[in-house]
């Protein structure tokens, strides 16, 4: 069966959403257990005593590319049907700095804060209302924001070929990139001083 | 004491490359079922557009943002998003309930009060909330399966999340350690 | 512990060096058997050799006929404007592309539809779309356009409008002499019944 199964119509409709529940299930279950829920924990790789998050989080995209690149190559899955995100330059980095100043502020990212409001992390809670709010506020001020919000489009472009590389000399410098951060983390993280939480 | 409290705590949590490797085999999966990565802010836009449509229908249609999101044949809660959410939010009460971690608590530095810290959750939410409509997805929808897919976007995202974190730290960091 | 991630870090590298050095394999867009049978049973994949004349008449620019006979069949005889792509090189290069632009109508014909319809079911397996098959192929175009039957007097209108269009046709294809050969004909008795109620049909 060549994927993705639900765009190739294998799998129908109706299974949609038992699939999402199933999928986020798995989704939170691994964010929780990797410490994911603790804010502290999340923060810790902004200040070098935790760096769970950046093992975490790179491992996991690294895994996923990686995986998808020899699923294409197998031919199990159509490249092609896979949705690249598209790019907007300035609201892209306008809008992640402003997720920065958030994540560094608030202490989650939306994912992580349901898991701390599954387990009952009175913070998440606080946190994921201030996101609806913000949502609002964004929602409300939109004719003001659409300038931003809809300049400098660049399409749905992959960053390999931004950078004139084939797919997989990019997937191999990004694994490279990755081995050396996760080898200097370590470092980092032994000689700051522990942070209990 | 302390020092054996410390192994306690890290052997509570997977190791953080086996849950890197499981969360990415999740990704994984999704992309192989659906053709799309994983999400979060996305369904918390869906509540607010359905609570919004709720309120007052008129002004949701009329306004440019949230009538990108209303069709006429489905609810905008009634979204792929929204179901993965309430999976993530039982499976992670799974995970806790497993490890012993259910407790209602607010986490905080010894330094700074919970009322200071539940005000920072709110204001790094609101801005969150903000950034991630701007930014088209957040962490785990733009730059976890961005990444993935090798978009652009995913990267800059990636970026300017986590360097703007590090570049904001110093300011913050009464708050955390 | 710290052996275990060498041996993964370097597991890693070796799936990262692999997808440098693996070439790139050819995933061809192949219909699926499914689309292909329904594209199969979807009358439209063929036109008729009434439309083919009176799209070469017009000189309709998005018309792309292709003789999927082979070469000698080509320079012996094949219709005005036609690409020769014998059926063996249907696949050898990427000819369709060249040759065609957004909106062509490819038309591909043979001698009857056999060879057609298989080069037609070759370009549908490489997922070309706009590829239509000319009914009943050169033989038909003879009988219907170079030497159209006359309807019966009785005929409907459009049977005797269709006639007229042909006999035109032929005269453009074959210049005056068609003309003559179509009015001393005498077969007509023997061919009329037969076609009577194929011609109401429009062609073979």
């Amino acid at each position: 069966m060549t994927g993705p199964l639900i765009p190739m119509g294998i799998i129908g409709q109706g299974w949609d959403l038992v699939i999402a529940l199933l999928i986020g299930m798995a989704f939170g279950y691994v964010l929780e257990s990797a410490g994911f829920s603790s804010s502290r924990k999340l923060a810790g790789i902004f200040y070098g005593y935790d760096f769970t998050v950046l093992r975490v989080f790179f491992t996991a995209a690294i895994t996923a590319m990686v995986g998808l690149l020899y699923f294409g190559y197998m031919g199990w899955i159509d490249l092609s049907m896979i949705y690249v995100n598209p790019t907007f330059l300035i609201a892209a980095i306008v809008g992640g700095l402003v997720m920065g100043l958030g994540f560094i502020a608030g202490g989650y990212c939306p994912g992580t804060s349901m898991c701390g409001v599954a387990i009952g992390k009175i913070d998440a809670m606080v946190f994921t209302g201030g996101m609806f709010v913000g949502i609002l506020i964004f929602s409300e001020a939109f004719p003001l924001i659409q300038g931003i919000y809809e300049s400098h489009s660049l399409g749905a472009v992959k960053v390999n070929e931004v950078l004139g590389l084939s797919t997989g000399t990019f997937a191999l410098l990004l694994i490279i990139i990755a081995l050396l951060t996760f080898f200097i983390t370590r470092i980092v993280e032994n000689k700051v001083k522990k942070v209990e939480y | 004491m302390t020092n054996s409290n410390i192994i306690d705590r890290s052997k509570r949590y997977t190791n953080p490359y086996l849950s890197g490797f499981l969360l990415g085999m999740v990704l994984l999966a999704t992309f192989y079922i659906t053709g799309r990565g994983l999400g979060a802010s996305g369904a918390i836009k869906s509540t607010v557009v359905a609570t919004v449509a709720t309120v007052s229908e008129s002004h949701a249609a009329g306004s440019d943002y949230y009538s990108k999101f209303i069709s006429d044949d489905s609810h905008p809660m009634n979204n792929w998003l929204v179901f993965q959410v309430i999976g993530v939010l039982a499976g992670a009460f799974l995970s806790g309930a497993l490890a012993g971690r259910l407790k209602l608590k607010v986490e905080h530095s010894p330094k700074i009060t919970s009322r200071t810290r539940l005000i920072m959750a709110g204001i790094g939410g609101l801005l969150f909330g903000i950034g991630s409509q701007l930014g088209r997805g957040c962490t785990s929808g733009t730059a976890l399966s961005g990444m993935a897919s090798m978009a652009l976007a995913g990267f800059i995202a990636l970026l300017t999340i986590f360097g703007g974190g590090y570049l904001f730290a110093y300011f913050f960091r009464k708050f955390w350690i | 512990m710290n052996k275990a991630y060498y041996i993964l870090a370097v597991f890693l590298l070796l799936l990262g060096i692999g997808l440098v050095i693996l070439p790139d394999r050819e995933h061809y867009d192949e219909a699926s058997p499914r689309e292909l049978l329904s594209d199969l049973r979807n009358p439209s994949r063929f036109i008729s050799t009434d439309k083919v004349a009176e799209m070469i008449i017009d000189q309709d620019p998005t018309l792309l006929l292709v003789d999927v006979r082979d070469m000698y069949d080509f320079l012996d005889y094949s219709l005005p404007g036609a690409h020769s792509i014998p059926l063996e090189e249907i696949l050898m290069y990427n000819w369709v592309d060249s040759l065609s632009y957004d909106r062509s109508k490819i038309v591909l014909f043979s001698n009857s539809d056999i060879l057609a319809d298989q080069a037609w079911i070759l370009l549908k397996r490489e997922n070309h779309n706009n590829i239509h098959i000319m009914k009943g192929g050169l033989n038909c175009w003879f009988e219907t356009i170079i030497q159209p039957s006359p309807p019966a007097e009785t005929s409907a209108d459009e049977e005797i409008d269709l006639y007229q269009f042909r006999k035109g046709a032929s005269i453009y294809f074959l210049g005056g002499t068609a003309a003559v050969e179509q009015e001393t004909g005498s077969q007509t008795v023997v061919v009329k019944r037969k076609n009577k109620t194929k011609v109401v049909e429009g062609g073979c």
